[in-house]
């Protein structure tokens, strides 16, 4: 079983053997929202951007909240919307975002 | 047995201490109480600056608290303080409760960018990076998002959350805004997380509202006819989260009607 985010407990089987482990990447838009002003001045040049709610392929209601990008410009995100993985770095830290599922970078 | 309030403001910085004390002074007046005969205060809050039960039990002229407890904003909703209060009567922990909250504009989010840290760590880090700020809004644009999506309704059920809301508000004298709202009002407004609009938001005030709860046999002697709790339910249901709990769109609230 997956979790997430990562606890320090299996909220599953109260098991307190666990690691990180490498998912599909793959999964399908549970939710999405765009913000359009920013709420930090880190932000400001983001705008407008897609916050979502994915669900992953490989457990039922395993969901991470991320970015949707590499939509086209005039394309809408919708629920269900299969979607993959692809990792923006920043600074010294990796963050997982999704873009539309077979579309290139 | 007795409610009180203090000013109702839409601008302005008033003192929370004096919000709180004015609505608590109110509040034991109304029941024919001083803080004389309080020996429980329970409180609700968002932010740090509404004073705790120490403050208000000071400011009230309090002898001795025999129950008492700030709850933070994770905490049920805002009627936790009174319902805490209930528990705590109906279990004898004390006798004469006052409950109460106090909220002003500086809890809240006031719009526009703010700075922050640049880095970030514990929940928060599943969170930020990806832009999901302004407290609660963008889960509340999330959750607009798959209610619409998932049964395939219109936007015009959330329209009508906010008419309603403000046509009871407008029966309240206290209320800050009275003025009917229309549905192109509700569809029109701007978003302020797309698909949330700026009627889906509330509206910050400065104010404070408290009330007394003591036993029905305290209760008879007191000045004015008591009204009475019969039943009362908390729920969270599975996995129970902000964000990422299972139930997403309900979180807990049809374990809540069932419970109660």
């Amino acid at each position: 079983m997956f979790q997430y985010p990562p606890g320090v407990s299996c909220v599953h089987c109260q098991g307190e053997q666990f690691e990180n482990s490498e998912t599909s990447g793959l999964g399908e838009i549970y939710s999405y929202a765009i913000v359009g002003r920013p709420f930090h001045a880190g932000f400001s040049k983001a705008v407008p951007y897609t916050v979502a709610l994915v669900e992953l392929e490989d457990q039922a209601e395993l969901r991470l909240i991320t970015n949707i990008i590499g939509l086209d410009p005039e394309e809408k995100p919708y629920c269900g919307m299969a979607v993959q993985v692809d990792y923006e770095t920043r600074g010294s830290i990796t963050i997982p975002q999704f873009r539309p599922r077979g579309r290139d970078q | 047995v007795g409610v009180g309030y203090s000013e109702v403001s839409r601008v302005g910085e008033p003192d929370p201490r004096a919000l709180t004390w004015a609505a608590g002074k109110a509040a034991l007046e109304d029941a024919g109480l001083t803080g004389a005969d309080v020996d429980g205060i329970f409180e609700y809050k968002f932010g740090s600056e509404s004073p705790g039960f120490h403050e208000a039990a000071r400011l009230l002229g309090v002898p001795d608290l025999a129950a008492f407890a700030d709850i933070m904003g994770s905490g049920p909703s805002g009627l936790a303080g009174p319902l805490a209060a209930v528990m705590a009567v109906a279990s004898g922990a004390c006798e004469t409760a006052l409950a109460y909250r106090c909220i002003t504009r500086a809890a809240g989010y006031q719009g526009g960018p703010v700075d922050g840290p640049l880095e970030i760590e514990g929940p928060g880090q599943f969170l930020t990076p990806y832009g999901f700020l302004g407290g609660a809004i963008v889960n509340m644009a999330l959750k607009k998002t798959r209610w619409m999506e998932q049964y395939v309704r219109p936007e015009d059920d959330f329209g009508r959350i906010a008419i309603n809301a403000r046509r009871w508000a407008a029966l309240n004298d206290r209320a800050v805004l009275k003025d009917e709202l229309t549905m192109d009002d509700n569809l029109s407004a701007r978003f302020i997380v797309d698909p949330l609009r700026l009627l889906d938001c509330d509206y910050p005030v400065n104010g404070a509202a408290a009330t007394v709860i003591t036993t029905l046999e305290r209760a008879r002697d007191l000045r004015q006819q008591p009204v009475l709790v019969d039943a009362m339910a908390f729920a969270t249901g599975r996995g129970a989260d902000w964000v990422f709990d299972n139930d997403f769109l309900y979180g807990g609230t049809r374990e809540c009607a069932a419970r109660l």
